[in-house]
């Protein structure tokens, strides 16, 4: 078979375009550490978190601190705001890595930092877990991207990220 | 319902008006009737809670009790009972059922509120109503779906207190008539233009036209059919080009500008609205 000298040229390109693809997702892999949410978080019985009685962090919702500049935030997503979140904005500081625990004692929810891609559904009886570096400051809302009911459209929250010097520890929930 | 219709239009004001309009042109005349009024004007306040249904009467009692988390909206996302009528410098209290979520109870004018929604069953709330008037609330994550309240203090509106009523009849505003006149007109026009036609041709035998029955008369006298088809002869080539003397340079250069199109979208799309934007998912 006799292939054109033009045609071997857009092969070449398609195929360099595919090895570039994958380059870049190895890249974000590597480079800035893009992870995907996974199992991690475990199981948890709804109606146990629907009660308070779970026996967990979620029992008291807010955020933790576990280390010099890493905290643990507790959300209980449910029908329909955000605990913390939506009462009360999550108040964490800049240059902090904060890992996000999630979960929903009723129905399915979406967990959405607008803007960005940290983005998870929040199953019942699943505890969505991911880990956020907030480098500066700022303020992001928390949207549910899931339909979740009659009330879905209202259900948003807030992350204020402040200075280091401003931020008085967890204030609890 | 107490609610009022008003300029705008509901789908549901539609629909009956569209059956209004069915009824009309059957010849028979469509007779509103008048709105049920509960004798007090929440101003559309309950045109969203299921559970509303008129408004209790507690006048008379020192303490009346409101609960947060009863069957209604869907769910248990409402008041029980969601309008109560009470006499000024009662105190209400708000009783959470422990249902449906976690619940509050926040005034949309009046300032009281219950704080961060709460779902223990048992938790209360009091506010005690001075002024005579009409008190609203609503629970703030369950606004949207309707789990809202009033507390009416005072006579205000007694006595025609019915319980309730719902909107009958036909109370649509001009622009509704204009479009369910215009929804109807399309309906009925293929049939209005049928009997235009049907008008036109008189009941006269159906078949060809003039023109057309010349024309096949026309054919039956030639008595040879429709003309056959002539082959268009096969012309020489001007000049012939071997595979590689075939340049589609045109075709090289679409490929080209769509490969720095697709380039230019990869690196915007995953570089700068992926990775570009705020903090990322690193665990």
């Amino acid at each position: 078979m006799e292939i054109h000298r033009f045609e071997k040229v857009w092969i070449a390109i398609a195929l360099l375009l595919i090895v570039g693809f994958i380059a870049t997702i190895a890249y974000g892999a590597l480079g800035p550490g893009v992870k995907m949410v996974d199992a991690s978080g475990g199981t948890i019985d709804p109606e146990a978190v629907a009660a308070g009685e779970s026996g967990t962090a979620f029992d008291d919702p807010g955020v933790r601190q576990t280390g010099p500049n890493e905290y643990d935030v507790y959300v209980v997503a449910r029908q329909f705001q955000f605990a913390p979140g939506t009462s009360q904005p999550i108040e964490v500081p800049a240059g902090s890595t904060v890992t996000f625990h999630i979960t929903s004692p009723d129905v399915t929810h979406g967990f959405n930092i607008a803007g960005t891609n940290v983005n998870t559904m929040v199953i019942p009886g699943q505890v969505a877990e991911l880990t956020v570096d907030f480098d500066e400051t700022a303020s992001y809302g928390i949207v549910c991207h899931e339909y979740c009911g009659g009330g879905h459209h209202t259900m948003e929250g807030t992350i204020e990220v402040v200075p280091q010097a401003e931020y008085d520890g967890p204030g609890g929930s | 319902m107490s609610e009022d219709a008003g300029p705008t239009v509901s789908r549901r004001g539609l629909l009956r008006g569209a059956a209004g309009t069915a009824i009309a042109a059957g010849g028979v005349a469509a007779v509103g009737t008048a709105a049920g009024q509960s004798g007090v004007d929440f101003d559309g306040w309950f045109s969203d809670v299921s559970n509303f249904d008129g408004v209790v009467d507690r006048r008379g009692q020192g303490e009346v009790t409101v609960e947060v988390g009863v069957e209604g909206n869907g769910d248990y996302w409402a008041f029980g009972p969601a309008a109560v009528r009470v006499d000024p410098g009662t105190t209400v209290v708000f009783e959470w059922t422990g249902e449906g979520s976690a619940h509050n109870v926040v005034a949309e004018n009046d300032g009281y509120s219950s704080g961060d929604p709460v779902r223990e069953a048992g938790t209360t709330f009091e506010h005690t109503f001075e002024e005579t008037g009409i008190s609203k609330y609503y629970c703030d994550p369950h606004l949207a779906v309707g789990m809202k309240g009033a507390i009416v203090v005072g006579d205000m509106g007694a006595g025609a207190d019915a319980g309730g009523g719902s909107p009958g009849g036909i109370s649509l505003s001009e622009g509704a008539w204009l479009l369910v006149g215009s929804l109807g007109l399309a309906v009925a026009s293929p049939l209005l233009f049928a009997a235009f036609l049907r008008y036109r041709r008189g009941g006269g035998p159906s078949g060809p036209s003039e023109e057309t029955r010349e024309q096949l008369q026309r054919v039956d006298e030639v008595d040879q059919g429709p003309p056959r088809a002539e082959e268009a002869p096969v012309e020489k080539p001007e000049t012939t080009i071997e595979h590689d003397e075939y340049d589609p340079s045109g075709t090289l250069s679409l490929v080209l500008g769509y490969l720095v199109l697709v380039v230019l979208l990869w690196v915007f799309m995953y570089f700068v609205e992926f990775l570009g934007r705020g903090p990322t998912v690193i665990g």
